[in-house]
């Protein structure tokens, strides 16, 4: 049975009804961005480095991302995903091309780097 | 439905986290945009640090719209930093300087001129001076990120033209102390070794450098080498306060500011006490000197001297977690591992004994023999990306002429001006002025008029008050060449806006004597224009104003020539293959059409097409590796210590004793302050905080204190303190964590606020030798002054 499919589905309309229900209204993204937009911040709240809100609040990710080579060399949260500008909760690998673009390149087409190299780890193959 | 912020956060990264976990999507267009979306990619290095990392900036109808590095390059194997990222943005800012721009008074409004009025009011000024004041009252202040061609051009025109040697730039308060070191230690400038080096290297000792954030791009080597290796590789960190270098430690020694000069001497002691020193090596290739006259001693007196330097004696001074036995045990790391590498920046360099402690690093691979082989090395990290190849090489410096001459040496300087064709006598024999000595003669009124190039002092000097009172000064002419407004262009009579990196054509050289070409993919914006073309057709107009054909003479060669690629080729060539043929740095198998078929360009010594187009030389003074060491051969040994300095072919183990700071905590200011960069902000941020990523990443500088100082004065995260020095005052938020050690304080300097601007009051004291400040160490108070309060990023804007 196709479960993957069914459950991106229902856990983008989720998230979408999450939106929603924080911003009173869904706003519309430009072209190539993704669905699962940031909460909406105030400018000032926008100063604030990702890690210090993402430190707390999704602390699994963080110490994934702290305890990898990206962590230990700084590549922060928005060499991947971008500013509340351009923000990607899923990143395009044309970020990854940045630095990677060799192994951009020679991966398969129809896979995300991430598919094969744990998403925030990027340690190993999985 | 509701949901708090933090439980939608939570919500939406579950479901990130599963996307990403299991589900996998058919790639879209977006997704390879890099690759498909540009007209075509351009080769370069990066803009910023000395790393000299290979990037490609892709190019869409005539705009930047991507980069990426270069997998092929040996300096990053197509790895990028944030800044190196994003750093295309920067071209079609809207902050761009578009048109020149000018004032007769620092109080008046600046007005739009045009690039004719612009010139010839730069030369009637400087002509002015030159007749009134004499060559002395005129001075050039430049970059190590001005490329190759510009410093040396605007060095010739001053120096033949304008007869005067008062030609200097922002590396002296970065790398001075290092090209002391090198030349007073191995008789000759700029490391031996490369970064290859990093991969054979089984200890590194990292010694006031945070070169995770100054130079990420290359402690990703060293990450790398460390974790792939955690059993055979051992890393020493030494630096007062823990930095994100730290978590690749082994050993973090943590001790007082200013107290590496004993650290070393100690490490030194060990490695004596221990017989742990290469007999041989030191036998065979080195000297022991001492002193001012640079007296030679013997081994037996080098003990003697260093019998003073104990553990015991040597961790009473530094303190912090410094033991007798961690002395002992990282110095038989260092001596027995069996390659190890050394790096350091700042933390060294800006010492009022920075070229004693350069000296102090030097020695410990000079006794331990560690040096001239795969993965030793004594290796200082340059902070700019052109502060070796543009000014140490390319005579940049107020002592220096093209090509690694002194200006003092008669024979050297006739040279150059046999090679340029100029009168001899033409270059004063004296070196002009130094950076602090130049600012100061500012502040004199001794200078009339100043050119500043891609640099901004009025921020980036020590005691910045100080020496922008000499700026601001109305009988000083500020003319000030750059592509964004600065705290510099604030108290410029003249703005002259500059085509950026990719925007014009030319070479950077990295810190392991590598020479890297850009070559230009845009046009600039509105009238901006390269550097080149700027300083000929000024050279064109001080000419007839001065009626001096010998200053017109300095240009004569590259009249007529298209300057976004002829002309820097033209000055290219002419500086290789005339200033570099002979000398250590030698380039003349490197001309523009050697360096674009090398994905990284070319490492010097390089004296013939065939040797660059291999690479160049990986390693210098060894013979096979470097063509040098074998056309300079006196005998069969395999190192050959051709360095220009030392007449002798030694390296030379320096006596030098330990030096504290100028200025230490007292009863009054009880704290030390010291002072550095974030990985996110390049200098004085100008580029780097107008890109909004980088910005909001660290939007204004912290004073970071440790956690039990802040207890103690009672300050929490983001509160507001008051950092007071002798010389004046910030206002910071707190950052209390365990990085600076107890008594210490540190900020970061990027940012422009003026409550915010640390080198308001950092401390002026200088090197005798090399003349850099110590920015590293003064002595400050500081005191909680209210809770957290919003703050705005701040950039200056016209």
């Amino acid at each position: 049975m196709q479960i993957r499919p069914i459950l991106t589905i229902l856990l983008v309309i989720f998230c979408l009804v999450s939106c929603q229900a924080w911003h009173g209204q869904h706003k519309r993204l430009p072209s190539g961005q993704s669905l699962l937009a940031h909460p909406e911040l105030s400018e000032q709240e926008k100063l604030i480095p990702c890690a210090s809100c993402h430190k707390e609040v999704t602390p699994e990710i963080y110490a994934q991302w702290y305890k990898s080579r990206h962590g230990l060399d700084n590549v922060k949260c928005f060499q991947c995903h971008g500013t509340y500008e351009n923000f990607q909760v899923e990143p395009s690998v044309g970020r990854c091309a940045s630095c990677h673009a060799k192994e951009v390149r020679h991966s398969p087409r129809d896979k995300k780097c991430w598919a094969c190299h744990p998403a925030h780890k990027f340690s190993v193959h999985r | 439905m509701g949901l708090s912020r933090r439980e939608f956060l939570k919500t939406t990264a579950a479901l990130t986290a599963a996307a990403l976990a299991g589900i996998d999507l058919p790639l879209k267009g977006e997704d390879l945009a890099q690759a498909a979306e540009v007209d075509g990619w351009f080769r370069g290095t990066c803009r910023f640090c000395g790393v000299g990392c290979r990037v490609e900036l892709g190019v869409k109808n005539g705009r930047p719209v991507a980069i990426r590095g270069v997998p092929q390059s040996r300096t990053n194997m197509g790895y990028l930093c944030m800044k190196g990222m994003l750093f295309y943005q920067l071209m079609r800012h809207p902050d761009r300087l578009k048109r020149p721009l000018y004032r007769a008074r620092k109080t008046d409004q600046f007005r739009e001129i045009s690039w004719e009025e612009a010139l010839d009011i730069a030369a009637e000024k400087f002509a002015q001076a030159l007749k009134t004041y004499g060559p002395a009252s005129v001075a050039y202040y430049g970059s190590g990120q001005a490329l190759t061609e510009e410093t040396y051009l605007f060095q010739k025109v001053m120096r033949a033209g304008l007869r005067t040697n008062n030609v200097e730039g922002n590396p002296r308060l970065c790398m001075a102390s290092a090209v002391g070191g090198y030349i007073t230690s191995f008789g000759a400038d700029e490391p031996i070794g490369s970064y290859a080096d990093i991969e054979q290297a089984f200890c590194f000792f990292i010694i006031g450098s945070n070169m995770a954030e100054a130079h990420p791009v290359l402690f990703r080597r060293v990450m790398r080498r460390k974790l792939d290796n955690p059993d055979k590789v051992f890393v020493i960190n030494a630096d007062p306060r823990v930095s994100p270098t730290s978590r690749i430690a082994d050993i973090h020694l943590q001790f007082e500011p200013g107290t590496d000069l004993a650290l070393l001497n100690a490490m030194a002691y060990v490695i004596l006490e221990e017989k742990l020193y290469n007999e041989d090596f030191i036998k065979n290739y080195c000297a022991f000197r001492l002193g001012k006259q640079k007296k030679r001693v013997s081994f037996e007196e080098y003990k003697k001297f260093i019998a003073v330097y104990t553990p015991e004696r040597a961790a009473d001074i530094c303190k912090g977690n410094i033991t007798p036995e961690i002395i002992r045990l990282v110095a038989r790391k260092f001596a027995t591992s069996p390659a190890t590498m050394s790096f350091w920046t700042m933390g060294i360099n800006q010492r009022i004994r920075g070229v004693w402690a350069n000296n102090l690093i030097h020695n410990l691979h000079l006794l331990t023999g560690q040096l001239c082989r795969p993965g030793a090395d004594s290796f200082s990290l340059t902070g700019q990306p052109n502060a070796c190849g543009g000014v140490r090489e390319g005579g940049g410096l107020c002592h220096i002429l093209p090509g690694h001459r002194p200006v003092k040496v008669d024979k050297l300087r006739h040279q150059v001006e046999d090679l340029w064709g100029v009168p001899r006598g033409r270059i004063p024999a004296k070196p002009g002025y130094h950076t602090m000595a130049m600012f100061s003669a500012v502040n004199q009124g001794k200078i009339k008029a100043i050119w500043i190039n891609c640099t901004s002092p009025a921020q980036s000097l020590p005691n910045a008050d100080k020496y922008r009172k000499g700026l601001a000064r109305e009988d000083v002419f500020v003319v000030v060449t750059d592509i964004f407004p600065t705290k510099t262009t604030e108290l410029a009579n003249l703005v002259l806006p500059t085509a950026f990196h990719f925007e014009k054509t030319g070479v950077y050289g990295c810190t392991e004597r590598r020479s890297q070409l850009t070559v230009k993919a845009v046009d600039p914006p509105g009238e901006a224009k390269p550097e080149v073309w700027i300083v000929r057709e000024w050279a064109l107009k001080l000419a007839d104003k001065l009626k001096d054909p010998v200053v017109k003479k300095c240009v004569e060669p590259f009249l007529g020539l298209e300057e976004g690629y002829a002309l820097p080729k033209a000055i290219w060539d002419e500086y290789t293959q005339k200033l570099t043929a002979g000398r250590d740095n030698d380039l003349r198998g490197a001309p523009y059409e050697v360096l674009k078929k090398l994905p990284d360009g070319v490492q010097w010594p390089a004296p013939t097409k065939e040797w660059a187009l291999r690479g160049g030389t990986y390693k210098k003074f060894v013979r096979g590796l470097d063509p040098l060491a074998d056309i300079h051969a006196v005998d069969e040994r395999p190192y050959q210590f051709y360095g220009p300095a030392h007449k002798d072919r030694k390296l030379w183990i320096w006596l030098r004793p330990h030096k504290g700071p100028a200025e230490e905590p007292d009863a009054e200011y009880p704290f030390y302050l010291s002072t550095g960069r974030v990985i996110d902000h390049w200098h004085t941020s100008s580029m780097t905080g107008r890109i909004k990523e980088l910005m909001r990443a660290n939007p204004y500088a912290y004073v970071e204190i440790n956690p039990k100082d802040a207890k103690r004065l009672g300050i929490g995260p983001g509160d507001m303190v008051l950092v007071e020095t002798r010389r004046g005052r910030n206002i910071l938020p707190a950052k209390v964590y365990e990085g600076p050690m107890e008594k210490m304080v540190f900020v970061y300097w990027h940012d422009m606020a003026e409550e915010r601007m640390i080198n308001r009051v950092t401390k002026d004291a200088f090197d005798p030798g090399s003349k850099e400040p110590e920015f590293k160490i003064c002595a400050c108070k500081i005191r909680r002054l209210s809770g957290p309060k919003p703050l705005k990023p701040y950039i200056v804007r016209l």
